[in-house]
């Protein structure tokens, strides 16, 4: 394909927002790592890897600006900034494939390390399968994920944040302890391009925090708790929930105790849900896993693997997750994936190697970072939410523990998870006994997905993920 | 000839107005091979490079880093590091630098020893020995493996160089030279699937990979283990008597202990804060991190110099039951008003360094292991790492590959999917029986350890019985 074809493809956020412009595109590549246009760098990592006898050639790059304040004792700890950048080549050569990186956009550097990717695919064995995305349609823009007002946060903005969070968990009950935590702001810009027609830019902005520690109180401690928040904008940035929910949550553990072995209803809250689930899930709708038959979900495509209660969707659309952006890895255009329908197996997610080798289209579930060659994962993972009020889900409970976080093992290939339930509370009857302490929990997460019995309403967004309570039936919880 | 521009380094020191300063130049090259089911599913080189500043300046600390090395550009990090330090938003002083305890700084070039450079070993090579180890655990001769239905194998190493400079006197060229081989076979049975893993990280050349087993025979034990674990069952959870193989020892020693005793982790209040001195374990618990790799060489966690420029030392943790040191960076050695141990450690040049553990394991005592199994009447022999977590109130848990049941003294039923935990000083005094040093090994060096960034560390030990509450079904 001509080179001179391929404006179709570009991502225009870049002209939506006010800190760029298509004219960025026109720049020379400079010594200065700093200025140096992405696509410009990418189209010449890629041309000079043909040149050296590659058949189909991809170059991923990015820029960061980041900011992290961290948390400590209960204080501010230190405040770093630093700005990551760097270009990864994959190169496919005689259907081997190489890959290499390096962390500098310097031409020099930049053609060391396309050499490189060119002697890994010259050292590798041939796999049939190996191709590159081919440019078909003008990719959407997807809006709402880019604040440039980001880009002008200090360092002092950033200190000021992480501390208004550790403030408000302190005043919120003189018990509190706050043992770590951080706010981090970060300004992305990256690029792929390859040999096939693929040009994609934009520039993604998020901010993350997150709050962790106990309550003390006359030498009891409470359960360890963590509370997360993000955002893509400065608008959607509440620290003060955040420290709120984590507060209360250890203080409400204080004066846990020891309860008793049962096998009873486990009640998932979103943070044990990411702890527990996401990645068995993730792992079974891979769909290497799946052609390499690890997936426990192959051979069940229009199959039954979860309860009529559980849809799950992966939407990289979904702007108020931080897993969204316009395309994937290898530049193929993002898009809303339904992957369990009311309990049943609708579709895996794919890159375009797995596409491939199953004869169909990628689902544009290409993921990874400069360093790396695209592996599989979700982007967003969306849970449905159910018909029940969590306070009414509780009421329905005879004998359960509500799992607040997950702390242990889960086996992805055959979903057998044991570990430790924390900040658990008892619930008989229908209602909140006490906290619990020192108390395991183990079953397997694939029968789990099929004895999903209820399904809140309410739904929490926690980073890449946009999750209900659940409750499960028949899991075994152990004390000593 | 140093790979970086040392005299530009030392005047960007010079230029600064914080009252400490520290540069650290990294470079890394890894290399990693991964072969799926006969196919590469990766083959990659990153390298990646720059300079790593942090400044101590009104008795707080700010970090940047970049990976342009120009005179300019160190400048600019170097005045964004200031910067950062200059925050007015603290909410109280409990975190201010009262002062850096003094060290054995170093200056020279350190290396670990090296046999057979992994530079001279070719891509073909590497991806060769991936490609026959997977296909050993997929297809191998060996009958017993026959259920191995996918397999993987993964090579990775990484070469460092660093150089780190503090305006108090560091002034080290550090080498290292750590890789990695593990297979991971997955067993299936109709709908049944099970996965085990088995593999190797040394601190060291090719040759000391390979000194112990090839990859050959580290593909049958994960083929086998697959194999063995497809019938096993969940156990029934209960408090009981277990052994620890020297894995899970290492991940004893790191999850359970470790951890609550980093200096950072005590200072915001860990269950260790107030316990220095007094009897936290059994007394046949001696338990010690090292930068050096003591009693078997080329564990993966071997740190010759911090990242502060600190010579790294041995620590005994717990000595014979006594919680003697915490493991400690120049900040808290100074509020601590003891020596610095050597384990401020940063993964690459854009990390900070921070409080980490290298090589920490159970020191060996006299027991067999035959005696210690035979005298259980009822427990569990727990065999290979998997995950471990530990919080600051000192509930910890990980992870084992195998649980064989224990009755009468015999070791009887494989179980699988099994997780360990307790609480911290219970378990410890629980222990009442170590194995002796012919048994004692390194385990945990494929696995890495998170606390903000990733770092390899190592673990072990001999065979250690205590208990704690094992997870499973009731």
């Amino acid at each position: 394909m001509s080179r001179n074809s391929k404006k179709r493809g570009m991502i225009s956020s870049r002209s939506s927002s006010s800190s760029g412009s298509k004219d960025n595109h026109k720049k020379k590549t400079s010594a200065k790592d700093t200025d140096t246009d992405l696509l410009e760098i990418c189209s010449l990592a890629v041309n000079e890897a043909l040149r050296l006898g590659a058949s189909e050639v991809e170059a991923y790059a990015s820029r960061s600006m980041n900011i992290t304040a961290y948390i400590e004792n209960n204080d501010l700890k230190h405040v770093k900034t630093n700005q990551p950048l760097g270009i990864g080549i994959r190169v496919i050569l005689n259907k081997a494939s190489g890959f290499a990186s390096v962390n500098m956009l310097d031409v020099g550097k930049v053609k060391d390390a396309v050499y490189n990717a060119v002697s890994i695919a010259r050292a590798c064995p041939t796999d049939r399968y190996q191709r590159l995305p081919t440019n078909k349609d003008r990719m959407p823009i997807l809006n709402g994920i880019y604040d440039k007002e980001v880009d002008n946060l200090t360092v002092e903005d950033i200190a000021k944040y992480a501390n208004d969070m550790l403030n408000t968990a302190k005043e919120y009950d003189a018990r509190v302890t706050v043992d770590s935590g951080l706010f981090e702001s970060s300004s992305v810009e990256h690029a792929v391009y390859n040999s096939n027609g693929i040009e994609a830019w934009e520039r993604v902005s998020v901010i993350s925090w997150s709050i962790m520690g106990m309550a003390r109180d006359d030498g009891t401690v409470s359960n360890f708790d963590v509370q997360i928040g993000s955002s893509h904008s400065i608008k959607g940035v509440d620290v003060i929930a955040t420290a709120k929910e984590f507060a209360s949550s250890v203080v409400g553990s204080l004066n846990s105790r020891k309860g008793e072995s049962f096998k009873g209803m486990m009640i998932v809250t979103p943070n044990a849900f990411l702890e527990l689930f996401k990645e068995p899930i993730t792992f079974a709708i891979n769909a290497f896993n799946v052609q390499r038959r690890a997936s426990r979900f192959a051979n069940m495509l229009g199959k039954r693997v979860a309860a009529d209660t559980v849809t799950i969707v992966d939407d990289a659309t979904y702007t108020e997750g931080i897993g969204a952006s316009s395309f994937d890895r290898e530049g193929v255009a993002h898009r809303r994936n339904v992957i369990v329908e009311k309990g049943i197996l609708k579709t895996f997610i794919h890159n375009t190697y797995t596409a491939s080798k199953a004869g169909r289209e990628s689902t544009g579930n290409a993921a990874g970072g400069i360093a790396s060659p695209p592996s599989i994962d979700t982007t967003n993972l969306i849970v449905d939410g159910g018909d029940m009020k969590y306070e009414d889900m509780i009421r329905e409970v005879k004998h359960g523990i509500i799992v607040n976080r997950f702390s242990g093992n889960v086996s992805s290939v055959d979903g057998i998870f044991s570990g430790v339930v924390k900040g658990g509370q008892l619930v008989i009857d229908g209602g909140v006994a006490y906290p619990v302490k020192e108390m395991m929990v183990a079953g397997n997460i694939y029968s789990a997905l099929k004895d999903v019995y209820m399904v809140s309403k309410e739904r929490r967004l926690v980073l890449d993920s946009l999750l209900p309570y659940i409750a499960v039936d028949n899991v075994s919880f152990t004390t000593g | 000839m140093h790979m970086v521009d040392m005299d530009m380094l030392h005047k960007v020191l010079d230029a600064s107005s914080a009252q400490y300063t520290e540069l650290r130049y990294h470079t890394r090259t890894l290399n990693e091979i991964r072969i799926v089911d006969g196919k590469v599913e990766r083959a990659r080189s990153v390298i990646k490079s720059g300079v790593g500043i942090r400044v101590l300046k009104y008795g707080r600390w700010g970090v940047s880093s970049t990976s342009i090395i120009t005179r300019d550009e160190l400048i600019r990090a170097l005045e964004q590091a200031i910067k950062s330090a200059s925050v007015k938003s603290y909410g109280s002083d409990t975190n201010t630098v009262r002062g850096l305890a003094e060290a054995r700084l170093a200056r020279g070039l350190f290396m670990p020893e090296i046999n057979g450079r992994l530079e001279d070993h070719s891509i073909e090579e590497k991806v060769m020995i991936a490609r026959e180890a997977e296909r050993e655990a997929r297809k191998g001769k060996d009958s017993k493996i026959k259920t191995v239905s996918s397999a993987s194998c993964t090579y990775r190493e990484m070469i460092d160089a660093k150089v780190i400079l503090s305006s108090d006197g560091a002034s080290a060229e550090v080498h290292d030279s750590k890789s990695e081989i593990v297979v991971t076979a997955i067993a299936g049975k109709g709908s049944m699937k099970v996965s085990a893993s088995e593999g190797i990280c040394v601190t060291g050349g090719w040759d000391d990979l390979f000194k112990d087993k090839d990859h050959l025979a580290i593909a049958r034990e994960a083929a086998e283990k697959a194999t063995r674990l497809l019938n096993a069952k969940q156990p029934k959870g209960e408090r009981t008597t277990i052994i620890l193989d020297p894995a899970m020892v290492g991940l004893l020693a790191h999850e359970a202990i470790g951890h609550v005793v980093e200096a950072d982790f005590v200072l915001s209040g860990s269950i260790a804060r107030d316990l220095l001195g007094k009897k936290i374990a059994s007394e046949l618990v001696t338990l010690v991190d090292s930068g050096t790799s003591n009693i078997v060489p080329n564990a993966a966690g071997t740190t010759l110099v911090d990242d502060e420029g600190v010579m790294a030392r041995s620590v005994r943790i717990i000595d014979e039951g006594i919680l003697s040191s915490y493991l400690h960076n120049r900040e808290s050695a100074y509020l601590f008003g003891v020596e610095p141990t050597g384990n401020a450690r940063a993964f690459e040049y854009d990390d900070e360094p921070l409080i980490r553990m290298r090589n920490t394991y159970v020191e060996p005592r006299d027991y067999s292991l035959d005696e210690m199994i035979k005298e259980v009447n009822h427990g569990y022999m727990l065999k290979g790492a998997r995950n471990g977590q530990a919080d600051a109130n000192g509930e910890f848990m990980f992870g084992a590959e195998e649980a064989y049941l224990i009755e009468h003294g015999e070791v009887k039923e494989l179980f699988k999917g099994v997780s360990i935990s307790g609480i911290t000083m219970d378990v410890l005094k629980s222990v009442d029986a170590v194995s002796s040093s012919k048994d004692f090994r390194y385990d945990i060096g494929t696995g890495y350890c998170g606390k903000y960034q990733p770092m390899k560390v190592d673990g072990g030990g001999s065979y250690i019985r205590c208990t704690a509450i094992v997870g499973g079904v009731q």
